[in-house]
């Protein structure tokens, strides 16, 4: 299927299990949040999605190439369909917001292109929009550094605007932004999937943000996906017990219920 | 002035951003000063075209090497390594208490900070190579003079390398630390130094290996190690001897080279 497809995926570390037969889905367009306490397997899950690691058994399929089965240049194309939007947005610091926006393209330029950072017209028109379409046109020739925390974020999405992703693979996009910001982020992150058909997979802390902007939350513990549900019915039970009664904010998660 | 779209062809519209007219200025100023470096330098194509033959005349006299006095080259290698290996140690030991001194969260007060810092300018601005010059003047021919003049000159650079690092440390810890009553020079010595052993260590090392490379040259004003046979072998024009010498440097350097960043790497 086109999107992202996970199927009994398992990777161990240092000879213990990290991800124990993970299955998941996510359609183009859809926003799925995966929420799991700290060493759930959250990120180890978005190193294999994304072709970083190589799983011990499984398969990851994203828009019908399957990553797992693929090595070499490939693999290499099959992965720039994967778009990845970090916490701490890894912007290129010294370089204007238009560059690392054009970043995106780079494997579609020659080397010489490159080496004198003349994109075609064609490339510097999309990302142009890109920005535009993040609401940062007007700060396309500002340095990345010179940017708040938000418009980074909005940057790094228009990078993976660009680079004409299928999957966006989001590990903690909001979690050193304030409450406002990362609103605002998750909202644009929703539009985009809608707009792109793009499929996205975020994994939050913030249990509000998930269930607020995701068409559907995974919880995973301990390496499996716990369960796989519709926002409405995240109950505080199930949070509860995914967190083991300890992480939990409650009151915020009670609050928005 | 940003991109703006125009609705019409729907196409966004780039002015073209000119150069300021400092970037301008800097690369004319740029390439005055190389021009005026040239000509300062007497730059002559011709005359490095004029000189090729005759290196190609000694690079044939230069073969076969001869390592006939296979055991002095050693000898001479081996008062390389010491020279460039007790410089650097006994510099590291006058360095230490120079280089807490001339750190700013150290040593706030810039009457002490100032001074400390000139001084070791001072020692650094001055080559070891003429630091030697003098010792050979003060205690005689030979690698003890040399050992001398590596010592000052790398104290010097050791002390502000080490300073400057420790300013670079992370300042919230120590903060902590003074805040829970601990002195400045309490700080240092107890929390300081272990967090940047590894980062300081790994300068020590980096100079050791400048150090043994910088020795083997030592001994052309006198001051001992390989050096020595080096000048005494061009005195005497034998080329053949003057490779062995220069292979026996470059086995030494890349030996001191090697264990040096595999040294490093362990500190992580």
């Amino acid at each position: 299927m086109s999107g992202l497809s996970v199927h009994a995926l398992h990777k161990a570390r240092g000879g213990r299990p990290v991800l124990s037969g993970v299955d998941l889905a996510v359609r183009p367009g859809e926003v799925v949040a995966l929420l799991g306490p700290s060493g759930a397997g959250k990120t180890t899950l978005f190193r294999c999605v994304a072709g970083l690691d190589a799983p011990d058994g499984g398969r990851v399929t994203v828009d019908r190439a399957e990553l797992t089965a693929l090595a070499g240049r490939p693999l290499a194309q099959a992965r720039r369909r994967v778009a990845l939007v970090y916490q701490q947005f890894n912007l290129l610091r010294r370089l204007s917001a238009l560059d690392n926006v054009l970043a995106g393209r780079l494997h579609t330029i020659p080397l010489w292109r490159a080496a004198l950072r003349r994109f075609p017209d064609a490339d510097r028109q999309a990302a142009l929009g890109a920005l535009d379409r993040v609401g940062l046109l007007d700060k396309a020739y500002a340095r990345a550094d010179r940017l708040s925390g938000g418009q980074q974020q909005r940057v790094a999405l228009a990078r993976a605007l660009v680079q004409d992703a299928a999957l966006l693979l989001a590990d903690e996009p909001v979690a050193s932004l304030d409450p406002e910001t990362a609103s605002g982020v998750m909202a644009l992150l929703r539009e985009l999937a809608a707009e792109r058909g793009l499929a996205v997979l975020v994994s939050l802390h913030q249990v509000d943000q998930a269930l607020a902007f995701a068409d559907r939350v995974l919880g995973l513990s301990a390496g499996r996906i716990a369960f796989d549900l519709p926002p409405a019915a995240v109950t505080p039970d199930r949070l509860r017990t995914l967190f083991g009664g300890r992480e939990l904010p409650v009151a915020s998660v009670v609050g928005v219920i | 002035m940003t991109p703006v779209h125009d609705p019409a062809s729907g196409r966004y519209i780039e002015l073209p951003r000119p150069w300021p007219a400092t970037a301008w200025a800097s690369v004319a100023l740029l390439l005055a000063l190389v021009a005026a470096c040239l000509w300062v330098v007497d730059a002559s194509l011709s005359r490095l075209w004029a000189g090729l033959p005759r290196l190609g005349m000694w690079l044939g006299r230069a073969w076969p090497p001869d390592f006939s006095d296979f055991p002095t080259l050693m000898l001479r290698a081996g008062e390389t390594l010491a020279i460039g290996t007790l410089g650097t140690g006994f510099a590291c030991i006058l360095a230490l208490p120079l280089a807490l001194l001339a750190a700013r969260p150290l040593t706030p007060s810039p009457l002490v900070r100032q001074p400390v810092r000139a001084f070791l300018d001072a020692l650094r601005g001055v080559d070891g190579f003429i630091f030697a010059l003098v010792f050979v003047a003060a205690v005689g021919l030979g690698p003890f003079a040399g050992m001398l003049g590596v010592l000052l000159h790398s104290a010097g650079s050791i002390a502000k390398l080490w300073s400057e690092d420790l300013e670079s440390a992370d300042p919230g810890p120590l903060e902590a630390l003074g805040q829970a009553g601990a002195g400045r020079a309490r700080v240092a010595l107890f929390a300081l130094l272990p967090d940047r052993l590894p980062s300081l260590a790994s300068i020590a090392l980096y100079v050791w290996e400048f150090n043994v490379r910088a020795s083997t040259v030592l001994g052309v004003v006198g001051a001992g190690g390989l050096g020595q046979e080096l000048k005494s072998a061009i005195d005497l024009l034998a080329f053949d001897r003057v490779f062995a010498i220069l292979l026996v440097i470059l086995a030494l350097v890349t030996a001191i080279d090697r264990l040096g960043a595999l040294i490093r790497r362990r500190l992580g």
